[in-house]
């Protein structure tokens, strides 16, 4: 069941109202056996993944905590009979046992992720390199199965709960079935947001109380993200899919539009989404992480990142970054090139290298192709061109006496992160690395022939389509901008009740009538003149 | 006061259901089509038929042989009888049925003619824009929702017939002024459901011969719903005429007819194909028909509703409403 | 205090570090200006600052990176 579909909004009025008929200390249950209806309707077989990862994290972090309890019991009866030196190597031998267990967490579940994402990647590759290498054609057959419904997201999220249990960021859930509940969690369970256990956990398993604002606001914001959704990305899907399908034909200005037209798509389409399942978490009273702020506003690469599926970035950041940039051996490296007197090498490479690791990861994450891997690169040598650029930047805008907060540099920089990031995504709607550089390539060609009226007729963009998918685009801009001052939401709401009805009323008519969905009215099949 | 306030706020919350009803309505109906050209007119008569409901004691019920071959203004100017034709084009079996069903709810009719043209079809037949036309003009009732869930092909939804804005709201782009103009009412555009069609196409030749394969059955769901329907009408003490609308085309098969006369027998009711009567109507199908013997046209019509008229007359118990001051008012703004 | 002022300073020389507190938060530091100022405290204290150190809560602030190097110095 998609998050942007009729059963889905039954199934969450439903949900709703048997949330808030129960009593309260009960209410997570109602959240629970929702989350698990919801994902059993993915697939039941589906349902081992998730167990797997629940109670394998369970588990490990039961072991980690007990560990760290004996310790605690250990030092506390010894008391002063134990030196600081002998304290320190216990500790340390707890904490490598805990390590222990942690890893044997981290080894099977990604494992698992690993395993259902990359081995029939793999065994393309095996067997394309056993066909060219060696002229062997009995090729390693496939194996069948889809990934499950939100693997990526829930094993993230899990694992990073098991890695702040090591860290004894908080003590662990022991009720079981909260626990799977906040595995499972049904709004952010198909993509994200990746929340961290102590942003959510206390407003999942208390219950809320009744609160029609509440409600009223959750809808205006799943309304939103359907409006990002159903009126703007999936109304240019098509056309940017046939124009990267065709690209020989179309080129130069053509590649250009669709460019953009992808950019905007992915946007509605993903932060539309995620708009959707806050909206729907609001409703029951808990609060989600952001995954989006604007990220097109962005003035550098870097900050985009931060702007951009921001859970995920953090994610990254706080469990692959930082414990490589603090790894013992890195740190070693970096002592090394500045005792060498190579003292900048020597700064960069705690954040660089673990950097580098980052986006590889990153890349992966996207896709099991390696055109991601290729993507995640060429963001990694933008953020560092763009790190190691900025003394010079700021140098040329100083000469040329411009000011960094000055509007017209601010959207200089926000146009160039803006395209940069968008040629990029060149690589994820094309089929391989050599396409989607062909379709760069043809970004500089062609331009003498550009017909709007080819867009129209040829490129499943009609003209009415594209006019409907513009105005709706500056809407979602315009929206973004005054979001800048705060909460679009909190301003409607301080606006006159008639007024506000307006709003509501124009939105849920434009999701209505100017989404892009069902199968299209053709009049002429209506005509009984065919009987 | 503490009630005043409460029964205050009770009557808002009222008032702004009411109202967010009434907006979700209008531009449901603004965005469903209209139907008002002549070739897809036949979209129009499911609705038409409530407000005329009280005033019909006859029902025609099928495809579009139907609303194109029987004029009930012909039959209410020679016989006093006042008859509705409750068809679509590709009207299938189980929806004539739902048709019925919702047409005695709303007004117990003296004579149900359920026409067969229809039973030659296989079970999975699914035309969609037919089934959007019969069953979006009901009124919301359970038949609605069985005639939806009967009629539906694979890719179709029920809530699609429940919010029929979620099927037609790509029609933004053939917006017109008519789409709010008749919103909320239109006058009835079809003479109780009869669509007149003036073209003449002739056929080839006169002769009836049958292209259907001489074991040709009946398939089960057409059957279920052929004898639902007789034993709705049974049921409800309507008589019921089975028959089929005249016509030359060779679609069809002496096997159905065989086969139609036996449950019709088991019943005790009459199927008549008017296919073998064409030389008593006094059918011509160089002039009578549109397309070449297909359908009847306005010229058809009349001779058919004619001969129609005298075979009830003479078989069933149907009132002569002349002088009925209802019926008089009815018709005379006809 | 005096002297990781100085590290901050030399990452980020414009911030008033006596009363900003929300160095994370309002992304006045990003994660490579933590990595550095990271790096700086160890060579500085002699401390160890693991993963585990990394919340945003420790480095939100001029005192609270202060309480972190005390709390470090003291195991």
């Amino acid at each position: 069941m998609s998050l942007i579909s009729i059963d889905f909004a039954l199934f969450v009025c439903l949900a709703l109202l048997i949330y808030f008929a129960v009593p309260k200390k009960f209410r997570w249950i109602v959240l629970l056996v929702a989350s698990y209806a919801f994902y059993a309707q993915s697939g039941t077989e589906n349902l081992i993944y998730i167990a797997v990862t629940t109670v394998s994290a369970y588990i490990c972090a039961f072991l980690i905590e007990k560990k760290k309890e004996g310790m605690d019991a250990y030092l506390h009866d010894k008391g002063a009979d134990i030196s600081k030196e002998e304290k320190k190597a216990y500790k340390a031998g707890v904490k490598k046992r805990q390590k222990l267990i942690l890893i044997a967490g981290l080894l099977l579940n990604f494992g698992i992720l690993a395993y259902l994402k990359y081995a029939n990647i793999t065994i393309a590759y095996i067997n394309l390199f056993r066909l060219t290498h060696y002229g062997r054609t009995d090729f390693i057959p496939f194996r069948d199965f889809l990934l499950p419904l939100g693997i990526s997201f829930y094993t993230f999220q899990t694992m990073g709960y098991l890695i702040d249990i090591y860290y004894g960021k908080y003590g662990r859930e022991r009720n079981f079935f909260k626990f799977a509940l906040y595995v499972s969690f049904f709004p952010q369970v198909v993509q994200g947001p990746i929340s961290r256990f102590g942003q959510i956990a206390s407003q999942l398993y208390e219950g809320a109380d009744f609160d029609f604002a509440r409600l009223k606001s959750g809808f205006y914001r799943i309304m939103w993200g359907l409006f990002k959704k159903l009126v703007i990305a999936d109304r240019l899907a098509g056309f940017v899919s046939e124009t990267m399908a065709q690209k020989d034909a179309y080129r130069g200005f053509y590649i250009v539009i669709a460019i953009f037209a992808y950019s905007m798509q992915i946007y509605g389409d993903f932060s539309g989404g995620i708009d959707v399942a806050l909206g729907v978490a609001e409703m029951f009273g808990i609060k989600l992480p952001e995954n989006f702020e604007r990220p097109f506003f962005s003035k550098s690469i870097s900050e985009y990142w931060q702007r951009w599926h921001i859970t995920l970035g953090t994610w990254f950041k706080d469990y692959i970054f930082y414990p490589l940039s603090l790894n013992k051996g890195i740190i070693k490296l970096g002592r090394i090139a500045r005792e060498q007197k190579m003292t900048a090498l020597g700064k960069r490479i705690p954040i660089y290298v673990p950097m580098l690791f980052v986006w590889t990861l990153t890349g992966m994450w996207h896709g099991s192709e390696s055109r991601y891997v290729v993507w995640g690169l060429f963001n990694f040598v933008f953020i560092v061109l763009g790190t190691e650029l900025e003394p010079l930047s700021k140098k040329i805008t100083a000469k040329l006496t411009l000011v960094e907060s000055d509007f017209v540099m601010r959207a200089y920089r926000a146009g160039k992160t803006f395209w940069l990031m968008s040629f990029l995504r060149l690589f994820d709607i094309n089929r391989d690395v050599k396409d989607a550089f062909t379709a760069f390539s043809y970004v500089f060609q062609g331009w003498g022939h550009f017909d709007i009226n080819r867009i129209f007729e040829n490129l499943s963009l009609p003209m009415e389509e594209m006019i409907v998918a513009a105005i709706a685009i500056v809407i979602m801009f315009i929206v973004d901008l005054i979001q800048r001052r705060g909460s679009v939401r909190a301003k409607i709401f301080a606006l006159p009740v008639p007024v506000q009805w307006c709003f509501l009323s124009l939105l849920v008519l434009a999701v209505s009538v100017f989404g892009y969905y069902g199968p299209g009215f053709d009049a002429a099949s209506f005509i009984y003149g065919a009987f | 006061m503490k009630l005043k306030k409460l029964i205050k706020n009770i009557i808002t919350v009222l008032l702004k259901i009411i109202l967010i009803v009434f907006l979700a309505v209008t531009l449901t109906r603004i965005m469903m089509p209209k139907y008002l050209d002549e070739e897809s007119k036949d979209g129009r008569i499911t609705q038409e038929y409530y407000p005329a409901s009280s005033v019909s004691d006859v029902l025609f019920v099928g495809s579009s042989v139907v609303f194109s071959g029987i004029d009930p203004k012909v039959l209410w100017e020679r016989d006093g009888i006042s008859a509705f034709v409750r068809a679509n084009a590709s009207q299938t079996m189980w929806i004539s049925y739902y048709m019925t069903e919702d047409a005695i709810k709303c007004h117990k009719p003296e004579l149900v003619c359920l026409d067969m043209t229809f039973i030659k079809y296989d079970d999975d037949f699914v035309e969609e824009p037919s089934t959007r036309k019969s069953v979006d003009g009901m009124r919301l009732s359970s038949s609605k929702i069985e005639c939806a869930l009967a009629s539906m092909g694979e890719d179709e939804r029920l809530v699609e017939y429940l919010i029929p804005i979620l099927r037609f709201h790509s029609r933004w782009k053939e917006f017109t002024w008519d789409d709010i103009r008749y919103a909320w009412y239109l006058s009835p555009v079809t003479m109780n459901g009869y669509i007149a069609d003036y073209e003449v196409g002739p056929a080839e030749t006169e002769d009836l011969t049958y292209a259907g394969s001489p074991d040709q059955k009946i398939s089960p769901k057409n059957e279920e719903y052929l004898r639902k329907t007789i034993e709705l009408c049974a049921d409800n003490g309507v008589q019921l005429l089975l028959f089929k609308t005249p016509s030359l085309s060779s679609n069809w098969s002496d096997a159905l007819d065989v086969q139609i006369s036996a449950i019709a027998d088991e019943y005790g009711i009459t199927y008549i194909n008017f296919d073998r009567y064409g030389r008593d109507i006094g059918l011509n199908f160089k002039e009578d028909t549109p397309d070449m013997g297909s359908h009847l046209n306005h010229t058809g019509a009349e001779k058919f509703s004619e001969y129609l008229g005298d075979y009830i007359n003479a078989n069933y118990e149907v009132s002569d409403r002349r002088d009925a001051k209802k019926y008089d008012r009815y018709w005379s703004k006809k | 205090m005096d002297r990781i002022i100085e590290i901050l300073k030399a990452v980020h020389p414009e911030v008033d570090y006596e009363t900003e507190t929300g160095l994370i938060d309002k992304r006045i530091f990003d994660s490579f200006d933590v990595v550095t100022i990271v790096g700086e405290l160890m060579d500085e204290f002699d401390i160890e600052i693991t993963a585990e150190h990394m919340i945003p809560e420790n480095f939100n602030s001029a005192e609270a990176i202060a309480e972190l190097v005390r709390t470090l110095e003291e195991e």
